[in-house]
């Protein structure tokens, strides 16, 4: 009995000076810095990205936007065709009519036509998701287009 | 140097009191017996000392003399100096704020027995100036976990890293040239190409008289051949806001790699035994500047102070004129007029610029339809990562296609690949072979 009542004394005696020494630590300002600012990280905001305004436009849910989006791109697309013929309007009507390219739904979404079925399905389902997919499509056409 | 505790053994204390509680209360020794499981722990927890981190961190850089936008591999040594084992070493190095790390990580976590060491790699975009580095900083745990010593370490080796234009290591061409200049022009006189027989006039060199035709004729007549002058280079480097982006933040401005380009350009030009003057100009948001005309052969220390100048307006935030045209933005006739107004007769250009927006191609376009010989080297900073950056790189590409159609010479630079190769080739379309 006495052994376990001494046992207990020492537990006890731990536990006050431990709660005495709560959060003993000295000096420095420790690892908060790393973490305000990692070290991978770069000062500032750092300089913008080239195209960096579609990245953003592309980010925003909204019409507006995705028009802008799509205007872009169809700018591209007429000047990358007429860079190949050198008739600047023969290639916007191309680009309006959708013959300039076999993807249909890129020739779509750029010109006046309306998108296949399982397209427009999609765009109900998932706008944002559809959007961005027909611009990596569009893009893809483009790139592809007078190499 | 700040130590911490970590109570990491308070669950075996609870055991512990619970267990002595219980067996107190209702007078069973064993449970007394088996509350000295969880006290070892607790023992252990609170009597682990603090560990001494006895650490010597050596660092090294690779390449030591980076040009801008290189990769540099950074080494980081670990070593463990004092004469016990170090269980968990966890370092992180002290990063310039203005530099990014582009691959690996600069934390790193290591066993250490005594006098051994570790090794912790990864890579960081030099851009120009002097980047200082802190020193690593190391947190030593010892082996129960619960005592913790975070300080700076001991750090030896390269403390900064220094990125200059690289002016020393112009590339290699030619050394010596036997002729005044490499610039054929129209008028007869000497010179190495046939061109022209015409009637003597008194003074004319004795070497020069055409004897055969003198002997055949009775008449003295006076060959000439094309005659060269030296090349009169302008750099026109890009530095408005549509120039100055980077595809990621900590790496150089388009404008910050165009204005080492020209600095570069201009060092091998001087170099080149071919005599060639050069003078630099800015094409800044408020029009061209710098010292177009002053003088044939301007100062190296000012060109220098004027690169300097030119590098720290590059590094400055831009705007993304790729998808973005700024309708406010300067007035093109307007800018080639006045430029055309600053730049001496027989001036060749060599503009540097990322041809990120239509304003160079037509610049570049008013200048060769003022007959002044143009060379543009392109600095690529478009990436393929976003839809946004693969629009730029197509327009890009377009402007590039556009300028080779209207027979200027187009070098483009991607940034990775040495630029002596690009800029071999700028200089030879400027000043020839």
């Amino acid at each position: 009995m006495v052994v376990a009542v001494g046992l207990f004394a020492v537990l006890v005696a731990l536990v006050v000076s431990r709660s005495a020494s709560r959060r003993q630590s000295i000096g420095g300002d420790g690892p908060a810095r790393l973490v305000e600012r990692p070290p991978e990280a770069v000062e500032g905001d750092g300089p913008t990205a080239p195209g960096s305004t579609l990245d953003a436009r592309l980010d925003r849910d909204d019409r507006a936007p995705r028009a802008a989006v799509r205007e872009t791109l169809r700018a591209t697309a007429v000047r990358r065709l007429a860079r190949a013929t050198g008739d600047e309007a023969a290639a916007r009507t191309a680009v309006a009519d959708g013959t300039w390219t076999d993807d249909t739904l890129v020739a779509a979404f750029l010109g006046e036509g309306t998108p296949p079925l399982s397209a427009r399905l999609r765009a109900w389902l998932d706008p944002a998701g559809e959007h961005r997919r027909r611009v990596e499509r569009s893009l893809a056409a483009i790139d592809r287009e007078a190499r | 140097m700040r130590r911490t505790r970590v109570y990491r053994w308070s669950v075996s204390l609870v055991g512990t009191l619970v267990l002595v509680a219980v067996g107190l209360l209702y007078g069973v020794p064993q449970l007394l017996v088996l509350a000295v499981v969880p006290l070892g722990y607790v023992a252990y927890g609170s009597l682990s000392a603090f560990p001494v981190p006895t650490v010597r961190v050596e660092r090294s850089l690779s390449p030591t003399d980076p040009a801008p936008g290189e990769p540099v591999t950074v080494t980081l040594t670990v070593e463990n100096t004092g004469d016990r084992a170090l269980a968990d070493v966890r370092v992180v190095d002290g990063v310039p704020e203005s530099l990014a790390v582009a691959d690996g990580s600069p934390r790193g976590c290591l066993s250490l027995p005594a006098g051994a060491s570790g090794d912790l790699q990864y890579d960081l975009v030099a851009r120009r100036g002097d980047h200082a580095f802190d020193p690593a900083r190391v947190r030593c745990r010892s082996l129960s976990g619960a005592r913790v010593v975070t300080a700076e370490a001991d750090t030896t080796g390269a403390d900064s890293l220094t990125c200059a234009a690289g002016l020393a290591s112009a590339p290699p061409r030619r050394a010596v040239r036997s002729r005044v200049g490499t610039v054929a022009t129209d008028s007869g006189g000497p010179g190495l190409a046939f061109h022209s027989v015409r009637e003597y006039r008194p003074g004319d060199p004795v070497a020069r008289i055409d004897w055969r035709r003198f002997a055949r004729t009775d008449e003295l007549s006076t060959v000439t051949f094309r005659q060269e002058q030296a090349a009169r280079v302008v750099l026109l480097v890009d530095v408005r806001g549509p120039a100055r982006v980077a595809p990621e933040p900590g790496f150089p401005t388009a404008a910050e790699l165009s204005v080492y380009a020209a600095e570069r350009a201009c060092a091998a030009l001087r170099t080149d035994a071919a005599g060639a003057t050069v003078t630099a100009a800015a094409l800044d948001d408020d029009g061209p500047s710098g010292p177009l005309v002053e003088g044939r052969d301007p100062d190296p220390a000012a060109m220098a102070s004027l690169f300097d100048d030119l590098a720290e307006r590059a590094g400055a935030t831009g705007s993304d004129a790729a998808t973005d045209p700024d309708p406010l933005g300067p007035d093109e006739p307007e800018l080639a007029r006045r430029l055309l107004a600053r730049l001496p007769p027989d001036a060749q250009v060599l503009v540097c610029s990322p041809l990120l927006e239509d304003l160079p191609v037509d610049l570049v376009a008013t200048l060769r339809s003022g007959d002044v010989p143009v060379t543009v080297l392109s600095p690529s900073v478009t990436g393929t990562d976003t839809p946004g950056a693969r629009v730029a790189a197509l327009h890009r590409e377009d402007r590039l296609e556009t300028l080779r159609a209207r027979g200027v010479s187009v070098v483009d630079w991607t940034p990775a690949d040495p630029l002596s190769v690009a800029l071999d080739r700028s200089l030879s379309a400027v000043v020839g072979p």
